[in-house]
């Protein structure tokens, strides 16, 4: 019996290449080039010069049930990755990911370490586990980046491993109310780091009530770990130099006054 | 009883065998093997495993991890796991004395040179920073401390003079083996006729009987990384009870050791006062600020990816995971500058409202924290210029 692995690619001037009772490539040759143990990663890696994750994935998947004779990490490495504990977690993991998800990974080129918190599964109950399946099927209909979808993954992943009770429809929610990723990631983030995201709100919330001077911009900006404030001036004539320094003045003057404030003021 | 290995070296300040057995904790008998290198085989340290450890636990190989394949890269949370279950003894083939991690431009710290005498630790700590950057799948413990020793009276000889701190807890725990390696002893008599050097243990043990009763030149320093016991529970597995440092540090105090606190990592959880308020009550009820140099204070922090490892070895609910974290300017993860301010403020007041006199400083802290907490830098606190006096550099 043939089997053809899946997503098989046809060509019409290659001879179809085999290994163990395995197409690796259809052709319209009647030429066949048989593989063997030796020469199969290479021979592979001609016919699919690239490989995703989930492509690695589909094709262990089918090699261990076909019972072809093959290594997991000499495969992997053929396409520059390291079958480590957490792919092997992943791969396990990806025979019952939804088509869908798989797309959006396959899409994204996602790397083991992209879909990393997916490996904290390991600790989740059947019906956990699933809340957090069901909610990654919808990462490609959402059209979520490969940047945004990492972080939204890590945050629902930490709030429904810390507080699965709570969150149980947290998933659902999100999808209902059709949000966009930065939206999402707003809302996740709230949940996720309550105490923060209230001290930053406070700060944006400052920013956008303070009656700032003409010509002058004040944004809330965060600096890796420290938040705080651009102030802007826009200049155009020189003679008004002092004029510039005292609007300078009199915004700094509000920024200091909150920020001596900011932890006096009284705690909701 | 008699020295029954006659290859041993009856060094005035080793224990017995027979005592060396009654004072080594239980639990430090369970590891599964003993890998001993066979260039190690005569040094000291392999002899007393020898004696200390069953036979079939006793391996001589030159690579304990030749039957992984797996030999790439950081280790898996698995991996990491098992590396504390095994140790290796083996010569240590670089430079021991390193300069503290601390010492980056971009942060004001406490200078002071760091000799490790092994990597990797028997106590579990979720945030332990070794989770980021072992690549060994066993523990170690370096043979030669004599190769170690004499470098340093290398150092001291080329810089005499000069006064040196030497800190030996950055990779594995000072105290944690030592009733197996008893370096203690070999290190304290070595500082014991160089009293311009001053010796800095750094642990999360109780370990101190076997060597508390040495004579020594009072240049010794012992020092625990301590936090609230709620803390402890949650998060430092398999250290000693708060209870069980401070008695150890009480009795360290008691044969005339120097002795220090680092309240390091401080981390952040929702009854972060109270456990923090309730800990330095626990100090100054048994302290004195005469009996403690310094006091080090410092917040979580790691690298970015650990946070892999944390999660997938010690769990979401862990508290190293709740507040969050940023990249600060050494590209580790840390709290927001202002949430570091009001930590360590808290218990600067705390201390200073107890007795002005106590020495509160920052370690791997950059110099606008310290303005923002203290209103100073370190230079200029009473009582913490000599740590931080720029020394010669090696």
């Amino acid at each position: 019996m043939i089997y053809s692995i899946p997503n098989i690619k046809s060509f019409v001037s290659r001879p179809t290449v085999v290994y163990q009772n395995v197409k690796l490539s259809e052709s319209t040759s009647s030429l066949v080039h048989e593989l063997d143990s030796e020469n199969l990663y290479k021979g592979l890696h001609e016919v699919y010069p690239e490989a995703t994750l989930v492509d690695l994935f589909e094709w262990v998947d089918f090699f261990s049930s076909h019972n072809v004779l093959f290594d997991k990490a000499a495969l992997a490495s053929s396409y520059s990755f390291f079958w480590s504990e957490s792919t092997e977690s992943l791969y396990q993991q990806s025979l019952i990911w939804h088509g869908s998800f798989k797309l959006w990974c396959k899409n994204k080129k996602a790397h083991v370490n992209d879909l990393r918190p997916l490996c904290l599964l390991d600790q989740f109950n059947s019906k956990d586990k699933n809340i957090i399946f069901d909610f990654i099927n919808h990462f490609d209909s959402l059209r979520l980046s490969l940047s945004d979808g990492k972080k939204i993954l890590e945050l629902f992943v930490d709030i429904i491993g810390s507080n699965p009770v709570e969150y149980s429809k947290l998933g659902e929610e999100l999808i209902e109310l059709k949000l966009s990723s930065e939206q999402i990631l707003r809302k996740l983030h709230k949940i996720k780091y309550p105490v923060s995201s209230k001290k930053d709100e406070k700060k944006q919330t400052f920013v956008k009530n303070t009656a700032w001077p003409q010509n002058t911009k004040v944004n809330f900006l965060r600096q890796g770990d420290q938040a705080g404030f651009e102030l802007s001036v826009f200049v155009h004539q020189s003679e008004y130099k002092e004029k510039y320094l005292k609007v300078l003045k009199e915004s700094l003057d509000k920024i200091d006054h909150y920020l001596v404030n900011q932890n006096s003021e009284p705690k909701a | 009883m008699e020295n029954i290995n006659p290859t041993l070296p009856n060094t005035n300040f080793r224990l017995s065998i027979e005592s060396a057995f009654m004072n080594i904790p239980e639990h430090l008998l369970d590891f599964e093997k003993i890998y001993i290198d066979p260039k190690s085989k005569d040094s000291d340290v392999a002899k007393r495993f020898i004696q200390i450890f069953p036979n079939e636990k006793i391996v001589f190989t030159e690579d304990p991890n030749i039957e992984s394949s797996n030999s790439t890269g950081i280790l898996s949370p698995k991996e990491f796991d098992k590396s504390k279950k095994n140790i290796f003894i083996t010569p240590f083939q670089g430079q021991f004395f390193k300069r503290c991690p601390g010492t980056h431009q971009k942060m004001a710290c406490c200078n002071y040179f760091v000799l490790n005498l092994g990597l990797q630790c028997n106590m579990n700590c979720s945030y332990c920073y070794l989770q980021s950057f072992i690549n060994t799948k066993t523990m170690t413990i370096y043979s030669n401390i004599d190769d170690a020793l004499a470098e340093l009276k290398t150092m001291t000889d080329e810089f005499k003079g000069l006064t040196f701190r030497v800190g030996t807890g950055e990779v594995i725990d000072s105290l944690s083996l030592d009733p197996l390696t008893l370096y203690s002893h070999t290190l304290i008599n070595f500082f014991k006729d160089k009293p311009h050097l001053t010796l800095e243990f750094k642990t999360k043990s109780n370990l101190v009987d076997q060597f508390v009763d040495l004579d020594h030149a009072n240049n010794v320093i012992v020092s625990w990384s301590i936090n609230p016991q709620h803390i402890i529970e949650k998060e430092e597995h398999l250290t000693s009870s708060l209870y069980e440092r401070l008695n150890a540090a009480e009795k360290c105090k008691s044969k005339g050791y120097k002795i220090a606190f680092h309240i390091d990592p401080m981390i952040w959880h929702p009854e972060w006062k109270t456990n923090y308020k309730r800990l330095v009550d626990d100090i100054t009820s048994r302290f004195d600020p005469e009996d403690l140099p310094y006091i080090s204070l410092g917040a979580l922090r790691f690298q970015k990816e650990q946070r892999w490892m944390m999660k997938e070895r010690f769990g979401l609910n862990s508290y190293v995971n709740q507040a969050e974290l940023f990249e600060g300017k050494d590209k580790k993860l840390r709290y927001d500058q202002d949430l570091r301010n009001e930590m360590f403020k808290f218990i600067f007041d705390e201390f200073k409202t107890k007795n002005s006199k106590w020495n509160v400083f920052l370690c791997m802290e950059t110099p606008e924290t310290w303005l923002s907490a203290f209103d100073s830098l370190p230079k200029t606190i009473d009582g913490l210029e000599t740590l931080f006096e720029p020394r010669k550099s090696i």
